[in-house]
């Protein structure tokens, strides 16, 4: 029935049902705090692994991967724009980012620039990280683990691409490092890898055990090697070189499996719609190493280019037959004949570099020379150019010959724009480290 | 007793409340007896005809019906204690007349004066307890969308509220049709939560994200084009926090509530609508390019035979995308039907429509074919069900265009003249030709159900209850396709299919689906205090819940052409992602009435979401708002004014993060190792277990007024919004192994600013009569505090064009100069080049900071009907790149012209300067013109009441200062929050259409 009801209702006084009103929202967050608990709000993203879960020792593969995986991206990424960067390569492309970064005249807002940096920072920071957690994993077993190697020696890459390429560069938001401060973390770190896979080495008699540990020692003795270079220590340099047997080669590995897996070379460099060209500078000199078609290409901007073929340290290389860059071509990252170009330098104008010299100059075609002093040692630059084209090495050796007064940057007008070269010569901090590093 | 005895009793109670409310739910139909019945008619006082949208309502009790065709209404369950009975409608005062039952039945007749103040229209949204709008202390807008479709060629949700919301302004992306539009109340409350306010239909709460298409490297489709703009009656539009608060924490960027046509009491309508018309871009809409004759072009016959036996020095011309096959007419052809009719007991909505829209692109287009049909049924006078079911099959081909050099404008706009480019390039295309840029193939599709249903529930006449479920469901299929090439042949670039080789073949399927769940339950409790004092106490509930997963697969090397199937493909690959946020909220509100003039409500909801950090669970947002119907006082006298209501509201709302924004997390990736490819880790998300809603606090103040019987109707709104703990998305440090930004609550962000309808009647004769509208909004949006002392946050699309600074807009334009000498000479390096100024230099906001819409609408004869309506919005800048990119090619007159400054020449085509190219983008549009005539119909009275045909025009011109063809452009797409840049995308189109409109 209505009426008794209504009346019911209606007997209570108005402060009675505000109160009521009121008491209702105290409800609401109790109900709230249940519900908290429960399932109504619980969301989950099936894609992601949380940070605690990174101690599970069935996840040491995965991190370990991890660290192999963004290394061969970042490598990828600055072989190709440290080309751009020296005077390996330039762009005929439309995109502003791409334009400013190719006339060497880019800020820290640039794109090109930003995305060298992070594939760098997640390959270097991703090898700090695995160490540790591995290190928790493992505890006093780390000290002979192949994978704690693994991680120190491809981490110390990266410092090395950090500090030969970058002006300076932070580490775990830290303040700014100099790019000779990161070189020296990086040989800390193959040293490390040094130790700990000759450890591995000692405690395994298994033949496949201790080629991997040798592939490990070598690769961190030819890095090591390079990033001492860098550092001017040439006889610590030497020293390192020398630890390399004959035929050694370390490859960053492409496969078509994935777009990331791919070689980022390719891209750029194909013959369809290329939009990265070999540079005057090494156009024309008809030499195996660093081959070239023989007529151009229209690159994305519709300016005739020449896309670089498979160079000298790209697997699949051939003197004989013209071969092009592709998707699945690996690059040689740590090389016997590096070692070699490392022993002479730091050598200097002696017959033996002379020699040296002039067995590269028959790979590529050219009759020797009889050369001393600092034309010995600009012919063993050039030579070092064209063996290890796009390779990622140019631009951390045209610092370095800046810094000894020798100027190899690409200057004047650029080969197809209407503009000139800028004054970068090294990758910068991007904007986003500078505005997110409180150190910075 | 301890606080939770205490606090579980009160659950208990709360609980056997709600158990009670169901179980009277059964009982109430037989209960409905024991009352009295009034029947009745409501007239127009003037012209006596039926006020057929009507609605009376006992006084003192939430009990009431709707009228009929003919006005008349019978309303049971009436307390035998009644007295008074109320009628309102929309468009008139509202009507009050006293009756007695006798008998237990009453007869009431109820005349209505008209008034655009339309004091007692109900409002649904925002609002509970008593939902006329003289209670309700915030402006609500109020489209009524069957009129502005009557006098309009408009396609979309969109096209119906531009102009006509003071407060709401509408960025289109593109003038590609299926393209989305921003939306933004009252300025930019967020940096990053989204600015675009939240949608429900009829209640439940609707997805407005893209329908999932495929990458076209800028514009993006829209789910809300899914709906059909012939089913709307009217659209709601609350503007910011201080309405908004009953929504909690989803709603500070306002809500927009579309509410669908119903049924009415009588004989059944029908109505039916042919509309046929086309869109085009003018050809005074596209630039000229410049070409000068130099030795080595004219020798070039095959790459340059525009300069055939030219001289050197002799300059030539060519007007872009103006071969036949670049663009075309896009036509559009939309029908429409629709019936509808009901008893006491029951009512129905039901339509449908099919509508087909062509691009200007040849490869665009926008079809809908849409189902309707809304149910209503009323058992008894205590209980009513009410069900929506929208079903909607969306399909749109959208061009590549906007940020990629296979797009036909920049193709165009960069190529020299006379030039003749290679394959796929052409004559005057220098990355694309026509015939070629129009073989691609994006196509979204996807169906689209949206089912609400409601019960309201009275189990005594001073109780309401409603509880409200709803789902809409969108299942999308998108595909791009390549056809295999000859060899050799490679139209695309690789970036157009996600950098995988299209050459062969190359197909992508995605499957999006989003779902959002929706419950709601609120109360009402209505309590005459005294003679005067009317009490209404809400409580509610909201509970939603929405899920989006897409997988995707990609196949290459497709065999043979006509295969579009992955399993065909030689190679395939695939992709997911997946999202998942729930909220759930309470409110209360006490909203009391003094004398039918003076309401005082306060209202607090608590929220928790499943996004908020892991340190947070719930936030509460109070309300309270003042409506004063002051006319109605004794001591008002002001001559000529019919009522004046003065209006105070203050609250707060949230805007919750992304759903997954509060988590660090890593994933997994793949890696090459000599054995072949495994797993890999990758860091994901940095995360912020801290993080928490934003929270929008709101003060609004304003009046109504209606004058000289409602000839003159004034409608003003001061409002100032801030928002606190705004979300910002700090730059994760590189160096920390994480990338890209963060969610920090930090920021404090202003806006504040006016609105003002002002409407008039200036001439109202029997045969001829004038409508007047004016819409003012202004709006002063500024960054207040970073919460710490970090730097400007710089960015921008082409250049460091855009920031987010201390003291100034959100997305504020900013350019750089050269360097000038102190004499005001042009500075040159030693390679005689000009050098950029590192100083930045303000220019204003990206945002219309000033709007004005200005309609009219002239009937002559009762027969015709003439329409017009201009749009102004200004104070905004806009990043004219088409100019920017065309000056530094060398293309554009400025720079060819023989007699132009050589150091301005210099400056213009220097890349780094953005100075002379970030421009005011002022602007005002003739948006629509028409003219409506009722088609003399006496002979066929038999079989249409009603038949009016419309011609209409959309877009017809502009006039602006701004160097482009139209700065009302955003290459980024109409999701893009902040990013503005006039690039490679379609203008607003010019449309033509004509209707006819048929009732019967």
């Amino acid at each position: 029935m209505d009426g008794p009801d209504d009346e019911a209702v209606l007997t209570l006084t108005f402060g009675e049902l505000l109160m009521r009103a009121l008491r209702g929202i105290c409800v609401g967050a109790m109900v709230l705090s249940a519900a908290a608990c429960s399932d109504l709000l619980d969301v989950s993203d099936p894609g992601s692994i949380q940070g605690e879960q990174l101690s599970n020792p069935t996840l040491e593969n995965l991190i370990v991967n991890g660290v192999i995986g963004e290394f061969q991206v970042a490598y990828g990424s600055y072989t190709l724009w440290g080309g751009v960067l020296s005077d390996e390569i330039f762009t005929d492309h439309t995109n502003v980012a791409v334009r400013e970064f190719s006339l060497h005249n880019f800020i820290d807002l640039n794109d090109t620039n930003e995305g060298v940096y992070v594939n760098l920072q997640r390959t270097r920071q991703s090898a700090d990280d695995a160490s540790g957690r591995l290190k928790g994993m493992l505890g006093a077993a780390a000290g002979s683990s192949l994978n704690v190697a693994r991680v120190y020696a491809y981490g110390a890459y990266a410092y090395v691409l950090l500090g030969e390429g970058f002006c300076e560069a932070p580490v775990n938001v830290s303040a700014p490092l100099s790019s000779d401060d990161l070189l020296r973390r990086g040989i800390a770190r193959f040293d490390s890898a040094i130790t700990v896979a000759s450890a591995y080495r000692a405690g395994t008699t298994v033949a496949a055990n201790i080629a991997a540990a040798t592939d490990i020692i070598n690769m961190s003795n030819v890095g090591a090697a390079r990033a001492s270079l860098k550092v001017g220590d040439l006889a610590k340099a030497r020293a390192y070189a020398m630890l390399v047997p004959a035929g050694y080669e370390k490859l960053v590995l492409y496969s078509s499996n994935s777009v990331r897996e791919n070689n980022p070379v390719h891209r750029p460099a194909r013959t369809a719609d290329p939009f990265v060209g070999i540079h005057p500078t090494f156009l024309g000199l008809n030499d195996p190493r660093l081959p070239a078609l023989p007529t151009a290409r229209l690159g994305l901007n519709s300016n005739p280019i020449f896309p670089p073929q498979r160079p000298l340290m790209y697997a699949g290389w051939s003197a004989a037959a013209l071969g092009t860059i592709d998707i699945t071509t690996h690059i040689k990252v740590a090389t016997h004949l590096e070692a070699q170009y490392v022993i002479a330098e730091a050598d200097g104008p002696v017959a033996s570099t002379l020699a040296f010299v002039n067995a590269r100059r028959a790979v590529g075609n050219q009759a020797p020379v009889d050369l001393s002093g600092a034309g010995l040692m600009a012919e063993l630059r050039n030579q070092r150019a064209r063996d290890f084209f796009l390779t990622g090495q140019r631009l951390g050796d045209l610092r370095r010959y800046l810094k000894a007064g020798i100027n190899l940057f690409p200057s004047g007008k650029y080969p197809v724009f209407p503009d000139f070269y800028g004054e970068n010569k090294c990758f910068i901090v991007p904007l986003s480290e500078k505005a997110g590093n409180p150190n910075y | 007793m301890s606080n939770e005895k205490s606090a579980s009793g009160l659950a208990r109670r709360w609980i056997t409340a709600m158990a009670i409310t169901a179980t009277a739910s059964l009982l109430a139909i037989p209960l409905a007896a024991q009352t009295g019945t009034i029947t009745g008619r409501v007239t127009d006082a003037a012209t006596g005809a039926p006020v057929v949208n009507a609605q009376v309502i006992v006084v003192g009790t939430t009990i009431g019906a709707a009228v009929d065709d003919d006005g008349r209404f019978r309303v049971t369950g009436v307390p035998a204690t009644a007295r008074q009975i109320r009628a309102r409608s929309i468009g008139y005062q509202p009507s009050t007349a006293s009756f007695t039952l006798v008998g237990g039945t009453a007869t009431v007749n109820l005349t209505m004066n008209a008034s655009a103040a339309a004091l007692d229209a109900v409002v649904i949204t925002g609002a509970v307890g008593d939902t006329r709008r003289r209670a309700i202390g915030n402006a609500v807008s109020t489209v009524n969308v069957g009129e502005v479709l009557g006098r309009s060629s408009l396609s979309n949700i969109t096209e119906v509220l531009q102009a006509k919301t003071p407060g709401l302004t509408l960025v289109p992306g593109s003038g590609s049709v299926g393209t989305s539009t921003n939306y933004r109340l009252r300025g930019a409350g967020s940096l990053y939560a989204g600015n675009n306010p939240t949608i429900y239909v009829d209640g439940v709460r609707v997805s407005a994200r893209s329908q999932g298409n495929f990458n076209v490297f800028g514009q993006e489709t829209s789910s809300l084009d899914a709906i059909n703009p012939n089913d709307i009656e009217s659209i709601e539009v609350i503007k910011g926090p201080a309405a908004a608060t009953l929504y909690g924490a989803e709603a500070a960027a306002g809500v927009i509530q579309i509410i669908t046509k119903r049924g009415k009491p009588g004989k059944v309508r029908w109505e039916g609508r042919y509309e046929i018309g086309s869109s085009e871009w003018d050809d005074d809409l596209k630039p000229v390019n410049y070409g000068v004759a130099t030795a080595a072009r004219i020798a070039d016959t095959l790459g340059h035979p525009g300069y055939k036996g030219l001289q050197v020095g002799d300059i030539i011309s060519h007007r872009v995308m103006t071969e036949p096959d670049a663009l075309r007419k896009g036509g559009m052809q939309k029908f429409s039907l629709s019936a509808s009719g009901g008893s006491e007991r029951y009512n129905f909505f039901v339509s449908g429509v099919q509508s087909r829209e062509e691009g200007v692109n040849l490869n665009n287009f926008a079809n809908l074919v849409g189902l309707r049909g809304n149910f209503s049924f009323i058992p008894s006078d205590k209980l009513n069900f009410s069900t929506n079911i929208d079903y909607s099959k969306h399909h749109v081909r959208l061009p590549l265009n906007d940020n990629i050099a296979f797009g036909l404008i920049i193709s165009s706009y960069l190529a020299t003249p006379g030039r003749k480019y290679n394959y796929p390039a052409g004559l005057n295309y220098f990355t694309i030709a026509p015939e070629v840029a129009n073989t691609y193939d994006n196509q979204t599709r996807s169906d689209r159900f949206i089912i609400g249903t409601s019960a309201d529930y009275r189990p005594f006449s001073w109780l309401t209850n409603r509880f409200r479920v709803g789902l809409d469901l969108n299942v999308g299929r998108a595909e791009l396709y390549f056809p295999p090439q000859a060899p050799g042949i490679n139209p695309f670039s690789a970036r157009a299919s996600f950098e995988l080789d299209n050459t062969k073949g190359f197909l992508a399927q995605g499957r999006p689906l989003s779902q959002d769940l929706t419950f709601n339950y609120d109360a009402t409790a209505t309590h005459e205090l005294s003679n005067n004092l009317v009490s209404n106490a809400s409580v509610g509930a909201q509970y939603l819940s929405n899920v989006f997963r897409r997988t995707d697969s990609y196949g290459q090397d497709l065999g043979a052409a006509g295969i579009r199937s992955i399993s065909r493909a030689a190679v395939t690959s695939s992709g997911e992602s997946f999202s998942e946020q729930k909220s759930l909220g309470f409110y209360v509100q006490e909203q009391l009435a003094w004398s039918d003039k003076l309401f005082l409500t306060g209202a607090v909801r608590v929220d928790n979401n499943s996004a908020f950090g892991s340190e947070l669970n719930r936030v509460f947002y109070p309300k309270a708002s003042l409506s004063y119907v002051i006319s109605e006082e004794p001591f008002f006298t002001l001559p000529y004014v019919d009522n004046l209501r003065l209006r105070l509201a203050w609250g707060q709302a949230g805007n919750s993060p992304g759903p997954f924004d509060a988590l660090q997390s890593y994933t997994t990736s793949v890696v090459t190792l000599p054995t072949g490819s495994a797993s890999a880790l990758r860091y994901g998300s940095f995360g912020n277990p801290d993080l928490k809603p934003e929270r929008g606090t709101e003060i609004e103040a304003g009046f109504e007024t209606s004058a000289l019987n409602g000839r003159m109707n004034v409608d003003f709104t001061y409002y100032n919004k801030k928002t606190k703990d705004a979300l910002l998305p700090v730059d994760v440090p590189p160096s920390s192994g994480f990338a890209g930004t963060r969610l920090v609550n930090l920021g404090e962000i202003g806006n504040s600013g006016i609105e003002l309808i002002f409407s008039a009647i200036p001439v109202q004769m029997k045969s001829v009569s004038v409508e007047t509208t004016v819409a003012l909004s202004t709006n002063k949006n500024e960054l207040l505090s970073f919460g710490d002392d970090r730097n400007p946050i710089i960015f921008g699309s082409y250049a460091p064009s855009q920031r987010y600074q201390v003291g100034y807009p959100l997305g504020g334009m900013w350019a750089q100069r050269v360097r000038y000498n102190e004499d005001g000479s042009l500075f040159k390096n030693a390679n005689g080049q000009p050098v950029i100024d590192p100083e930045h230099v303000y220019m204003g906001p990206s945002a219309p900071s000033r709007e004005a819409a200005f309609s009219g609408t002239i009937r002559l004869f009762e027969r015709v009907r003439l329409y017009g309506l201009l749009d102004h919005k200004a104070g905004n800048y806009q990043f004219n790149v088409k100019d920017w990119r065309r000056d530094r090619s060398g293309l554009t007159w400025e720079t060819v012209n023989p007699a132009a400054d050589p150091n301005e020449v210099l400056v213009r085509r220097f890349a780094s300067q953005t100075f002379l190219h970030i421009q005011p983008a002022d602007f005002t549009k003739l948006r629509d013109l028409s003219v409506s005539v009722d088609l003399p119909i006496s002979g066929l009275k038999r079989y249409a009441e009603r038949a009016t045909l419309t011609a209409a025009g959309h877009n017809l011109k502009i006039w602006t200062k701004y160097g482009g063809a139209d700065p009302e452009l955003n290459f980024n797409g109409g999701n893009s929050t902040f990013n503005r840049n006039d690039s490679w995308t379609v203008p607003m189109t010019k449309r033509y259409s004509l209707s006819l409109s048929v009732n019967f």
